[in-house]
């Protein structure tokens, strides 16, 4: 036997690689030699050890993916424009890499289907503070027909018909339709995929239509600018102007009284985006900071029992530690399936809650008077009449079962006194983003009290003889031995990146401090 | 056959908690004769559905490893026979290493190892291993990324893989005489 071909085709083999002379070759070897099947299960069992221990393993380099992609293709697309148009256009035309965007492309697919009134996704919200008038958004989230009001911050719309605007604040900007927007104030930069053309945006004193570019706008008191990169654009309602069509390079302003006069085409007055990459960069890194902070003060608690971060430092951990220092103290979780996946921001671990089987072990000791129960959740979809987040195992009076039902409604089980449900909090939009989940069960104080990204959402009284309990319970499944209804799937699909228990009824201020920890709210600059 | 009788709900129970304790040995099964994760990983999934489907057919006390292998082994086949260029092998291939498959080792202390083993590896050659097995991507792409030739890719996979498998057997030797 040629062991040292065999060995070569069984590599390529695992690596997907196998040409179809070289399986019909390796499938002879197979076929005719037991010592080769032999060798088979050898190097296959490895390559599935391997597997295992990656897909269990700390997924930071994965969780990193998707902006390693971004960039990659940008780099590659700012040196092949670098040597036709010049290093400024470049720069500017990169812009275009947002099309590919994954986050972006993911979320549109997430949200277009579902959401009726939407006609854009809001798809990066860099150091953004939102003002009065204008909800606060929510990155992925979908945007209807309406104002968006930026105190400062970068922000990345993507209208559904494919046209990608990054506006920087202090910004006004009505979403009209799904290619057509109205901006009173600010500055933006306009990419439009081929496929978009028709793209409109427009001022008190100009109305740009695309026809296929890259283009910068912007508009203040009354005057207002345009700035091709790519492509051209057409004026549509420039009686006076001196030219009704602009190409790359061009530039045309306009004042206050009306006045129309050519400038220099100037990219780098614009948002672009390799500069919305930088300041997220920098963005996660400050919430990274401050929840670190926060995480640690909260190690002072002595109330604090349970405190998963979701921060293994082994790859090869299948531990979820515990890094409470509060009595009784839960027990470290055993991770069961489950995969390691981006939390809120890249280099955030979480895990992602998928399979069936997906699941993690956790016991929590001891008896209480008042528990309160906090986490971060993504809730990805809601396939089961329950879907699980801290279940007991047994539920006997006292225990708990806290989960998602499948409307949507955050439902609190607490046997020997009821249900306690929410109104729907996931609606279809909330799907797929991160939401801070608590609730506050008060057995002596008699209330039972739901809250949702920090705001009290329902309040119940609450009536039970026993005092509170888990003892040994599972995160995001329910696989008990001891099921009493008829309802066997309870897994949990979606991830989590932290999870909190203390033993005593939280005050809505300090809930409130928990889901500010590490959101996505940005303190103001510098 | 009892596909007959409805299955209770405890024996569901019993199949569901089964299929969890023996999932990484399913999954290592699987992924042998699937080299393509992402599919592996479906098979694996329906598999979970069918056992769940077919729990009345399990014998408690019976080997439900090899049951359930044997489930997943007709959902490799299934998926090869309907892929027209599958990574997977011919059924009469699948069929004949099934047949001499050895039991399988505990995986725990080989994953032990494992991490051991993998800080050993050239930083280069470490990339590579985890962007093949934690990041899933194939070589193709691996090569890509890493501006490297295809060829050095499949090399340093290969010779990342065999200097593995013998630290691993090595420290498990070292283990036993201990």
């Amino acid at each position: 036997m040629d062991t040292a071909r065999l060995e070569r085709l069984l590599d390529l083999y695992l690596d997907e690689a196998l040409s179809d002379g070289e399986k019909l070759e390796l499938e002879q070897m197979l076929r005719a030699l037991p010592q080769a099947r032999l060798t088979f299960w050898e190097h296959a069992r490895f390559h599935a050890l391997l597997r295992e221990s990656g897909a269990e393993g700390r997924g930071r380099e994965l969780a990193m993916e998707p902006h390693r992609r971004w960039w990659d293709i940008l780099a590659a697309l700012i040196a092949a424009l670098r040597l036709h148009t010049g290093w400024a256009i470049a720069a500017t035309a990169a812009v275009v890499a947002m099309v590919v965007g994954w986050v972006t492309w993911q979320q549109i697919e997430v949200h277009s289907d579902r959401t009726t009134s939407a006609v854009a996704v809001l798809t990066q919200a860099v150091d953004v503070e939102w003002t009065g008038g204008s909800d606060a958004q929510t990155v992925g989230g979908a945007l209807s027909p309406g104002w968006l009001r930026l105190k400062f911050g970068l922000a990345q719309i993507e209208f559904n018909d494919g046209a990608r605007v990054i506006l920087e604040g202090p910004a006004e900007l009505e979403i009209r339709s799904r290619a057509e927007a109205f901006c009173r104030a600010g500055r933006l930069s306009v990419q439009v995929p081929s496929a978009a053309h028709g793209f409109k945006i427009s001022s008190a004193r100009m109305t740009v239509v695309d026809v296929g570019t890259a283009f910068g706008f912007e508009t203040r008191d009354g005057a207002a600018a345009v700035h091709v990169f790519e492509g051209k654009v057409q004026l549509a309602d420039a009686v006076n102007a001196p030219k009704h069509e602009l190409l790359a390079g061009q530039a045309l302003a306009v004042d206050a009284a009306g006045t129309w006069r050519e400038v220099p085409a100037t990219a780098t007055l614009f948002p672009n985006a390799a500069a919305l990459e930088r300041r997220a960069a920098s963005s996660w890194q400050r919430r990274a900071a401050e929840w670190k902070q926060a995480s640690s003060a909260l190690q002072n608690d002595p109330t604090l029992i349970l405190h998963y971060t979701f921060e293994g430092d082994s790859n090869f951990d299948r531990r979820l530690p515990n890094v409470a220092h509060g009595e009784p103290r839960a027990a470290d979780g055993a991770i069961v399936g489950c995969r390691w996946a981006e939390g809120r921001w890249p280099g955030k671990g979480a895990l992602e809650f998928k399979g069936a089987g997906d699941l993690v072990r956790i016991e929590i000791p001891g008896v209480f008077d008042a528990l309160t129960l906090a986490a971060w959740v993504r809730v990805d979809s809601l396939d089961h009449t329950f879907n699980s987040l801290l279940m007991a195992d047994a539920f006997d009076r006292g225990a708990m079962h806290w989960q998602i039902t499948k409307a949507g409604a955050v439902r609190l089980g607490l046997s020997g006194a009821g249900d306690f449900d929410t109104s729907i909090v996931f609606q279809p939009e909330r799907l797929g983003q991160w939401v801070h989940l608590a609730v506050v069960v008060d057995r002596v104080g008699h209330r039972l009290v739901h809250f949702v990204d920090g705001q009290e959402v329902s309040s119940r009284p609450l009536k039970l003889e026993v005092p509170l309990g888990f003892g040994r319970a599972e995160v995001g499944n329910w696989n008990s031995d001891t099921r009493r209804e008829r309802t066997p799937m309870r897994g949990f699909s979606g991830r989590m990146d932290e999870m909190l228990v203390f033993r005593r009824a939280l005050a809505a201020e300090e809930v409130r401090n928990l889901a500010r920890s590490g959101a996505s709210q940005v303190p103001p600059p510098k | 056959m009892s596909a007959s009788l409805p299955p209770s709900e405890k024996q569901t129970a019993l199949v569901q908690m089964l299929f969890v304790q023996h999932t990484a040995a399913l999954r290592g099964f699987v992924h042998a004769l699937m080299p393509d994760f992402g599919r592996a990983d479906d098979i694996v999934q329906e598999t979970f559905l069918t056992v769940t489907k077919k729990a009345a057919d399990f014998e408690p006390g019976t080997n439900f490893l090899g049951w359930a292998c044997t489930i997943a082994r007709f959902k490799v086949l299934e998926l090869s026979r309907k892929q027209q260029r599958s990574t997977a092998l011919s059924p009469d291939i699948i069929e004949s290493l099934c047949a001499c498959e050895p039991e399988p080792e505990a995986s725990d202390e080989r994953l032990r190892h494992l991490g051991e083993c993998l800080k050993k590896l050239a930083p280069q050659a470490r990339q590579a291993v985890e962007m093949r097995y934690q990041q899933a991507h194939k070589p193709a792409e691996i090569a890509r990324r890493l501006g490297w030739g295809a060829e050095s890719v499949y090399v340093a996979l290969s010779r990342a893989r065999s200097m593995l498998r013998e630290c691993v057997a090595r420290k498990l030797a070292e283990e036993a005489v201990r």
